[in-house]
């Protein structure tokens, strides 16, 4: 039976401490979101689970949990629609060669180590209900990602979103992004049809199917939104209801269709009408609930799992250090070859590395996946937190190291009013 | 004819995209002969104690739901019990053996019990034929007098597991 009253207090405490966190991670120039992040990890027993067991039990007891999941992957649902909604297909477009190629290598550099660390770490982490291909793919996947959101938040912060630099890495990453969930939704796939009977091409017809339905039947009827808004600088209620329960809907089918809700919902947004205006406008009424008090409790249920505890040993900290060093290696440093390899100067393409290798939120909403159908074991997703948190926080201190404020130049791209944030940013802040 | 620039383009991409790609397949087939550990993650149910023991079994044997917890990474093992579940040690499964650190599975309810407030290690085998199943032993550390309990330990279905964290 649901606890009502342990529910409120749960989430209560939880936005406190993501406020109070992301206050003083915003204090030394981090942005919110890491602040955020720390806080769930604090919550879980890596510290008020160390310190104080019976109130943390007593706090998050497991049965509780089911409550609190299901409200933050309402929160992730929203989100994800909002972060398909940030990427724009026609921006990329306009990119060169060079962005492609970096933006690729700044996949394959990352995904390769991963998978030849994956081999170090299969026989030692993992066990005989995960084949390695899964796994394998697996890390590829979460070493590859970056942090489209927190991304265009550091960007924005640094007055940095419309110069080159800036244009280059928020392509790369969009591209990084969408290539990372497709590799994951074909792993979710394959382990999902292992453990049911649908044959794996069945999942993957049904998906093509979806995908082509939405980008060519629905993208189409879905402009018209963008239209009304222009005439009328605003949508009625139930018009933005329409909105929720298309992305309800998508995020619906995909589950149905074996691979995850948040396939759906970032689909639902990656097909929606891109005019700016009308993306920040569906932000200013969308995003408040989902950043604001749902996410922190994603951050918290990503700490609950999270347990410096299991990490225990010499071993376990070596493959700690491994995956750290094989993910700032190949994501930092796979950018940033590539970059200088099409002429990049060596400054920016080491701030292109830079930026890259931010993996943030969409790094856990990924692990949390992984670890939902068993893909990766409680230390090895524990290291990739830390991972993750450890590549975030690097970003702000090593940029303004490498890039310094004072050699900010906005160069030939279009330069917008420099008061607006772009979107996405205002999502990770 | 391609431009230097489109030429310069496609070389880029063969050698920097191309090649790993290439690599990737590599490492997947390469990984194909890698094993890793039996799978024991999960609620075990114990489903039987020898009562051999006398003294040393009946607080044991009076906990009809008596469970311990095992949560793996690879050969790592951390385990908890149904009688301490705030308290958790290490383990580690070799092959097809399981041992654990001394872990509480006691009721603490008989007195009388030379073991109800003594800490049990436990080393056990899982069978190949029947990975849900498990049998071994407990053993009391420290005390001579009690001698390894044998029990045999079932692995719950995952519809019946608590939520997982």
């Amino acid at each position: 039976m649901l606890d009502i009253a342990r529910l409120v207090i749960q989430i209560a405490v939880i936005v406190g401490a993501a406020r109070l966190v992301g206050f003083v991670f915003r204090k030394i120039r981090q942005p919110q979101v890491m602040g955020e992040m720390v806080a769930g990890i604090l919550l879980g027993p890596s510290l008020l689970g160390w310190v104080a067991p019976h109130a943390s039990a007593a706090l998050f007891p497991t049965s509780s949990l089911s409550s609190l999941s299901a409200l933050s992957q309402v929160g992730l649902v929203l989100y994800m629609f909002l972060v398909g909604m940030g990427i724009n297909p026609g921006e990329l477009k306009k990119q060169g060669h060079a962005a492609v190629l970096t933006s690729h290598v700044s996949i394959t550099a990352p995904f390769v180590m991963a998978t030849l660390l994956a081999l170090y770490l299969y026989p030692r982490l993992s066990d005989n209900t995960v084949s390695f291909t899964s796994f394998a793919l697996f890390m590829g996947s979460a070493m590859s990602i970056t942090a489209f959101p927190v991304l265009a938040r550091i960007l924005t912060d640094r007055n940095m979103l419309h110069s080159r630099l800036g244009t280059v890495a928020i392509s790369c990453a969009a591209v990084d992004d969408v290539t990372g969930w497709c590799v994951l939704a074909y792993i979710v796939v394959l382990v999902r049809a292992a453990k049911d009977a649908t044959p794996v091409w069945v999942t993957v017809a049904g998906l093509l199917v979806f995908i082509l339905v939405m980008v060519c039947a629905v993208r189409p009827v879905l402009a018209r939104l963008a239209t009304i808004y222009q005439r009328n600088r605003d949508l009625s209620d139930g018009l933005l209801a329409a909105v929720v329960l298309f992305l309800l809907a998508s995020a619906y089918l995909t589950e149905k269709l074996g691979i995850h809700v948040l396939f759906g919902a970032f689909l639902a947004g990656a097909v929606m009408p891109k005019d700016e205006d009308f993306v920040r406008y569906i932000f200013s009424k969308l995003q408040f609930v989902p950043v604001v008090v749902l996410l922190p409790l994603f951050f918290a249920l990503t700490g609950l799992r999270t347990s410096i505890y299991v990490m225990r040993g010499p071993g376990m900290w070596t493959y700690c250090v491994a995956i750290i060093a094989v993910a700032i290696v190949g994501k930092l440093g796979g950018s940033m070859i590539a970059a200088r390899i099409t002429g990049m100067p060596t400054r920016d393409a080491a701030g292109l590395g830079i930026l890259m290798n931010t993996r943030g939120l969409m790094e856990l909403v990924i692990l949390n996946i992984g670890r939902d159908i068993g893909v990766i074991s409680p230390a090895l997703f524990s290291m990739m937190v830390l991972m993750a948190l450890i590549t975030t926080f690097m970003t702000t201190p090593l940029l303004e190291f490498i890039y310094p404020t004072r050699l900010i130049v906005l160069d030939s791209a279009p330069i917008r009013a420099q008061d607006k944030k772009a979107p996405m940013s205002a999502a990770a802040s | 004819m391609l431009s230097a620039s489109n030429r310069r383009f496609v070389l880029g991409y063969v050698l920097l995209v191309g090649l790993p790609l290439l690599g990737l397949i590599g490492n997947l087939r390469l990984g194909q002969k890698l094993n890793a550990p039996i799978a024991v993650d999960g609620a075990w149910d114990v489903a039987a104690i020898s009562s051999a023991n006398g003294d040393c079994t009946e607080s044991l044997a009076a906990n009809r739901n008596l469970a311990f917890v095992i949560s793996q990474s690879g050969r790592n093992l951390v385990v908890s019990s149904s009688a301490d579940p705030l308290g958790s040690v290490d383990g580690q499964i070799e092959g097809q053996v399981v041992t654990t650190a001394p872990l509480d599975l006691s009721a603490g309810t008989n007195t009388k019990d030379r073991c109800h407030d003594a800490k049990l290690s436990i080393t056990a085998s899982i069978s190949s034929a029947k990975p849900a199943v498990m049998a071994g032993e407990l053993s009391v550390d420290g005390c001579a007098y009690c001698r390894p309990v044998r029990f045999t330990a079932v692995k719950r279905l995952p519809n019946d597991q608590t939520e997982k964290r």
